[in-house]
């Protein structure tokens, strides 16, 4: 597994792979979203080839020189970035602490990143948490506990479910074209319908007796029934939304908060997690709904990257290749993942 | 005490129209930084009218010592965490670090160093116009790594007798590239020929002798046009004086004293070669045999050929005394200095190395402390220090231990910058007996922006066991909350503080909406409160009440109707609320089965009378609510009346 850290000098708080246009072909570019910065701003680096070179421990490490991420642009931004996407491999939305939605080219050709669009005043108290693209719609929910639905040609947004949450809403995923769904800060799944008459959710369950709060939530790329959502005490919690509202099960991970889970795209066995506690883990299962549900299962936990010191924030995975940014102002490029 | 010392004070003038009639007042703020503004309080006399409204009234931010927050300062600062932190964990575990561990630790420290001065020097070179700012950046982050180098051998490493000038050696080949540069231009040159006769060929040669690089020196003397290896021959001399200079290495398990035996050996040959007229022939050849001789002429010769008093002093020691120990390095300082300007003309750089010759280790911490535009340096030097037992407990007044001292500063500098907090906490939770204080302080001041950062600060504040700041703080988010009217959100912050105080309230708050409007605001959240509900008895109250509407909607009347009973006889619900109960009746009242017996409806009768004679209830309402409140009243009797008779009936 080959290693590389840089230390870009910004708190990351989102990083994302650029999607490319066929899943066989390795993304070479990420985004980052900076926060708790005097000048916030998204930027785009390229990562070279990493090679894998042995030094006279013989071990297998990167080869600094050609794979340290460079920086090509940036786009300041006047917020935190709580969340953010590529909607398309051209254009990234991102949700602010100061409640407004940005959406950023990135010119190919020039490589530039320039603010296309901008909604403003979404979430007024608290900001806006998180964002989810399904083209041409885009989803952005808040501290308010609203879920704003927005259209990428038109200002005014398309439906709002205002203050549907009681609670603030931690992150926002689509299942399909019509749903959505949202986890919040006392420990409950929501499903919402978008063309739903009312504001109410079209299912809510809780993952907890005691109002952990769920932090992220992603879904099954193939078996879509299945979403993992990770909580503040460090728990996995899978749900089968064909059934009832308890969850299936529930998987001691971390030691603190798991702040982003991530599905392998295209090797779904394996589900990425990375925590407060500053590690990223990687959890292997089958998930065998009978074998879940039943408790005997065979689940392995590896570790990605050992404790580090701070929080580790965000990941994302791409074929072979994660990357991770934690708040001690470094972002890791890692090889042989899978 | 010291006198404030006004030569060394910053002034800023601060522009402002209204000050031309109102005094300048400022105010701290946190980390270094003021707030300055006009002030209408003083100097308005009963004259001048206090008009401000003709000009804007400014508030002016003054700040200074921002430099941590520089790109390449953020990765100093990110980089040195993790390793700052290695050591105090490194001391828990084993009580204190080992030798080894503390050089390995001061390596890492070095490198980064370097790093961050690479990083700017590609920077530096990059750009296209000169950068002032970057060049100082440049100049200090050398600074540093040269003093923190210097401070390794001395103090961290420590070797045993007789090896330390070997390192000092090399310290200077390292950091002061003179005879490199030298040596390079001699070969560079295309016009002269061959590198011979360039005009820095000779001190090419003296400088690589001086700095102890014996090979290097014969390599150069090899190209030489009058070179050759016979004997007899002044340069056939010299190579061989050059090729059987005695080097201590301590890895060969050679003792001090056969060294030296050796040395002196050598030595006089040396000298016996030079007095014996070898090098007669060969002016330059005779000053290097000087040098090797160790003569103290030569070093007022080729004085423009070191950079400092440092280089001289190592240089030569080098050729007189080698196994030279670490506490004798200081007797020998004042000479050189002398030779260069004497103390008068000593730079901030000059007495921090001073000092470290000295080995005075709170002397190099004050004036690394008041010289460097950083606290980075001495915090670290300091902590690394103190594990060798090197730092003693106290220089300030007030007694305070230097290290906790040192750190408190360097976190200040650093609490300016908001991002930088993760950091500043695990700096305060290793600076001693007082962390726990330190933190509960600094926790309290950290700005909760947003929900995540307030659970982060949260986790962090438990971990650590300051149970009073995580009360505070799930206060701070309640009420933050409960000004925008987010009942559900506080509610969820009073069952993380277990506040049941306040989620009575809120419970309260959430009735009385409710009975007003009819409608709840926060269904989602009560619905699944689940044991958090048993917390305070508004809020059980306000859960069964949920689930009665529950049952209603489930026709399940019979037992929507018993639970009613129950919060109405069992006295749990407030008396304000019994009026919406009392009516919730109604429509049980009003279907056909019967759902009260006959001891229940006068049960309910009961409570009917209860409220007609709490007239309180009544006294906040208006004439109209009052006459609709009275018929509700009139109507609920006559059903309950009603149901009465039916029940005794049936």
């Amino acid at each position: 597994m080959a290693e590389c850290l840089t230390y870009v000098s910004q708190k990351i708080h989102k990083i994302r792979w650029k999607p490319t246009s066929t899943t066989i072909q390795k993304s070479e570019t990420f985004a980052t979203g900076s926060y708790e910065d005097l000048a916030n701003s998204i930027t785009i680096w390229g990562v070279g080839h990493m090679t894998g070179v042995v030094n006279q421990d013989k071990f297998e490490v990167a080869d600094l020189e050609n794979s340290q991420p460079r920086r090509q642009c940036c786009c300041k931004i006047p917020g935190d970035v709580n969340g953010m996407e590529f909607a398309n491999s051209e254009i990234i939305v991102a949700g602010l602490s100061s409640g407004a939605v940005y959406l950023v080219r990135l010119e190919s050709q020039s490589q530039e990143l320039n603010v296309q669009f901008n909604w403003e005043n979404l979430h007024p108290y608290g900001g806006s948490t998180d964002i989810a693209a399904n083209l041409p719609e885009i989803v952005s929910v808040g501290e308010d506990g609203t879920i704003h639905i927005m259209r990428i040609d038109s200002k005014r947004p398309l439906r709002t479910f205002a203050h549907s949450d009681s609670c603030p809403i931690t992150q926002v995923q689509y299942l399909n074209t019509h749903e959505l769904c949202t986890t919040n800060t006392v420990g409950q799944l929501r499903i919402w319908d978008v063309r739903s008459p009312t504001d109410a959710p079209t299912r809510v369950m809780s993952s907890s007796e005691t109002l952990v709060a769920l932090r992220c939530v992603d879904q099954h790329p193939t078996q879509s029934y299945i979403l993992a959502s990770g909580g503040s005490d460090g728990c996995v919690t899978l749900f089968d939304i064909r059934k009832e509202c308890s969850p299936l099960t529930k998987l001691q991970i971390h030691d603190e908060d798991i702040w982003e889970l991530r599905f392998h795209r295209t090797s779904p066995s394996y589900i990425f997690s990375c925590s407060e506690d500053g590690s990223v883990r990687r959890l292997n299962s089958s998930f065998e709904m009978k074998a879940l549900s039943l408790g005997g299962s065979n689940i392995d936990v590896s570790e990605l990257v050992p404790k580090c010191g701070s929080s580790m924030n965000s990941l994302d995975v791409s074929g072979t290749r994660m990357l991770c940014a934690t708040d001690a102002e470094s972002v890791y490029v890692i090889d042989d993942v899978i | 005490m010291e006198e404030p010392d006004s030569d060394n004070a910053n002034e800023i003038v601060v522009y402002d129209l209204l000050m031309e009639h109102h005094a300048l007042h400022a105010h701290w703020q946190s980390g270094h930084s003021l707030m300055a503004f006009a002030s209408t309080d003083t100097l308005a006399s009963v004259d001048q009218p206090r008009d401000v409204s003709q000009h804007p009234i400014y508030l002016h931010e003054i700040h200074w010592n921002r430099e941590m927050h520089s790109p390449v300062a953020r990765k100093l600062v990110n980089e040195s965490r993790l390793v700052f932190v290695g050591v105090q964990q490194q001391a828990e575990i084993s009580g204190k670090p080992t030798k080894s561990q503390l050089l390995k630790f001061s390596r890492n420290y070095r490198s980064i160093l370097q790093s961050c001065f690479m990083e700017l020097r590609q920077k530096f070179e990059g750009s296209e116009e000169f950068d002032e700012e970057l060049e100082k950046q440049m100049q200090l982050y050398s600074m540093m790594e040269l003093i923190w180098s210097l401070c390794e051998i001395l103090f961290i490493e420590n070797s045993p007798d007789g090896t330390v000038l070997i390192q000092l050696v090399e310290w200077c080949k390292w950091h002061f590239p003179v005879a490199d540069d030298y040596v390079r231009l001699c070969y560079n040159a295309d016009d002269y020929g061959s590198p011979a006769q360039h005009p820095n060929y000779w001190p090419a040669i003296y400088t690589l002798a001086l700095q102890g690089r014996t090979s290097e020196v014969r390599e150069m003397l090899k190209l030489h046009p009058a070179f050759q290896t016979q004997e007899h021959d002044p340069f056939a001399s010299i190579d061989e004086l050059l090729r059987k200079m005695p080097i201590f290495s301590y890895h060969q398990s050679q003792s001090t004293n056969e060294f030296e035996m050796k040395w002196r050996h050598w030595h006089d040959e040396c000298i016996k070669r030079f007095y014996g007229g070898d090098f007669d022939t060969m002016p330059n050849l005779k000053t290097l045999s000087r040098i090797l001789c160790g003569d103290e002429g030569i070093i007022q010769e080729l004085t423009e050929l070191y950079g400092s008093w440092y280089q001289m002093l190592i240089s030569y020691l080098y050729f007189k005394n080698p196994t030279i120990s670490v506490s004798e390095l200081h007797y020998h300082t004042k000479a050189f200095i002398d030779i260069f300007g004497g103390q008068s003309e000593l730079g901030p750089l000059d007495r921090i190395l001073l000092a470290a010759f000295k080995f005075d280790v709170s002397q190099v911490i004050r004036e690394c402390c008041k010289h460097l535009g950083t606290w980075w340096l001495p915090t670290h030097l300091a902590d690394l220090l103190h594990y060798c037992d090197l730092v003693p407990l106290s220089i300030t007044e007030s007694g305070t231990n230097v290290r906790e001292h040192l750190i408190v500063e360097y976190t200040s500098s650093l609490s300016n910058f908001d991002s930088f907090w993760p950091v500043v906490v695990d700096y305060l939770s290793f600076c001693g007996s007082l962390s726990n204080h330190y933190l509960g302080l600094f926790v309290q001041r950290i700005p909760l922006s947003s929900e995540k950062k307030a659970a982060k600060v949260i986790r962090i504040c438990e971990k650590r066991g300051l149970l009073k700041e995580v009360e505070s703080i799930c206060r701070q988010m309640k009420m933050k909350s409960m000004q925008h009217n987010r009942l559900g959100t506080a509610l969820s912050w009073c069952i993380k503080a277990n506040d049941s105080s306040f989620a009575m309230i809120i419970a309260d708050k959430m009735l009385k909406e409710y009975a007003r409007t009819g409608l709840f605001s926060n269904i989602d959240l009560i619905d699944y409160l689940g044991s958090s509900v048993l917390m305070s008895e508004s809020l059980t109250f306000l859960g069964k009440y949920r689930d009665f509407h529950k049952l209603y909607a489930a026709e399940k009347f019979k037992d929507a109707g018993q639970l009613l009973l129950n919060l109405l006889m069992s006295r749990k619900a407030p008396l304000d609320f019994w009026p919406s109960l009392l009516m919730d009746c109604l429509p049980l009242l009003e279907r056909n089965n019967l759902i009260y017996d006959v001891e229940e409806t006068t049960g309910l009768l009961a409570c009917l009378n209860v409220l007609d004679q709490k007239q309180k209830i009544f006294d906040s309402m208006t004439e109209i609510e009052r006459e609709n409140q009275e018929k509700k009243m009139k109507h609920l009797r006559l059903a309950l009346t009603n149901n009465l008779a039916k029940a005794i009936v049936s």
